[in-house]
């Protein structure tokens, strides 16, 4: 028998087996069809909106600055200066932490995170919370000459005020992300004898910082 | 309804009935054949204005169904594997999918399942089923001819023109 005889036959033959199967009604109405599409393009339009959305979002995060990038900042008071250097370290120089918002401003800018206080000293609870500077900050006038995360200026009991004319080089590459300065002074006529005049440290910015008019030395 | 709705409705109920018999005879069972059906007229209504225009809108159902048919005993077969549940195949109720000649149909590979399935079932000439299934006149060719190699040495009674049933 050769194939265009059994096509044939197989062909009568599967016909003999669709014809029956009866009565084969749609179950389902054109009108499901319908709407399934209709669904399906809603769903797939949502994930696309949501693919999209995601896409953006991170082109943005990638494009646009984001809030802990910092820029070249050269900012100079009579009280404090800022100024970024080519390298892209940061020196700053301070004599007193007047217009404490504009000098914490600057200093962010600059990649310097702190929290700048004038009128009260702020230091962080205990002193397990200071962090190494080690490669961080630099002092440049040498006072101190010893590097520390911690520096205060006692007062001089009500006398003039003494100048702080503190000096660093700081490495804002350097600063881990979760870390922060945090300084503080008062006027010097205004502080008593052993008492801070001013403090700056590096602390965790996770570190409950108290502040205070007055703080024994 | 606008008119590509009303022509696709009117497709849709020209073709169903069609297009699920010979799904069902190809896979052997009425309630997947359905689905198989109904997700297939589903796919065309989504590219209707493709499918509309091909020379054959019922083979492209039918192709769609079969290669879906090939997705589902691959899913089917895993969770079979996966599951200590005893499934029962795609087995019918229905006497004439009993037929050793359809069993044999099933076991055919999916290409010469679909080349039977239009050239022989919805009786389609060469050159139209070719066009359907993307492949050569040569290559639907020689699929029919090892198909009915296959479906003859599977059901030795074609060979003496007498199936069983």
């Amino acid at each position: 028998m050769n194939d265009d005889h059994t096509f044939t036959v197989i062909r009568d033959r599967l016909a003999e087996a669709q014809d029956s199967l009866g009565e084969m009604p749609a179950r389902v109405p054109a009108g499901e069809i319908f709407t399934r599409i209709r669904k399906r393009r809603r769903r797939r339009a949502i994930a696309a909106l949501t693919a999209a959305c995601a896409v953006i979002g991170l082109a943005l995060a990638l494009v646009l600055p984001s809030g802990t990038q910092h820029r070249p900042v050269h900012a100079h008071l009579a009280a404090w200066s800022v100024d970024t250097n080519p390298n892209g370290t940061v020196t700053f120089k301070l004599r007193n932490t007047s217009h404490p918002a504009q000098l914490q401003h600057a200093l962010a800018e600059a990649g310097v995170p702190a929290m700048v206080r004038w009128g009260e000293i702020c230091l962080a609870q205990g002193r397990h919370a200071l962090l190494p500077t080690q490669g961080i900050v630099s002092y440049l006038n040498r006072r101190p000459t010893q590097m520390s995360s911690v520096f205060e200026l006692g007062g001089s009991g009500g006398g003039p005020n003494k100048s702080l004319n503190w000096a660093w080089t700081i490495t804002p590459s350097k600063i881990p992300s979760n870390a922060h300065f945090v300084i503080s002074s008062i006027p010097g006529n205004h502080v008593p004898a052993n008492r801070i005049q001013a403090v700056w440290e590096f602390v965790p910015k996770s570190a409950h910082v108290n502040c205070a008019a007055s703080v024994k030395f | 309804m606008d008119e590509d709705q009303r022509e696709f409705a009117e497709f849709y109920a020209a073709a169903w009935d069609d297009c699920l018999r010979i799904v069902t005879v190809s896979v052997g069972n009425r309630a997947l054949g359905e689905d198989l059906v109904a997700e297939a007229f589903t796919k065309a209504w989504a590219s209707w204005r493709k499918v509309r225009g091909l020379a054959e809108p019922r083979a492209w159902i039918i192709r769609s169904a079969l290669n879906a048919h090939v997705s589902w005993w691959r899913r089917y077969r895993r969770e079979v594997a996966l599951g200590s549940h005893h499934h029962t195949a795609a087995t019918s109720q229905d006497p004439a999918m009993d037929s050793s000649l359809v069993a044999a149909l099933r076991r055919l590979p999916v290409r010469q399942r679909q080349v039977v399935a239009l050239r022989l079932l919805l009786d389609l000439d060469t050159a139209t089923t070719a066009e359907m299934l993307g492949m050569s006149g040569s290559t639907v060719a020689t699929h029919l001819h090892r198909a009915i190699a296959a479906l003859r040495r599977d059901v030795p009674a074609l060979n003496d023109q007498e199936l069983t049933s």
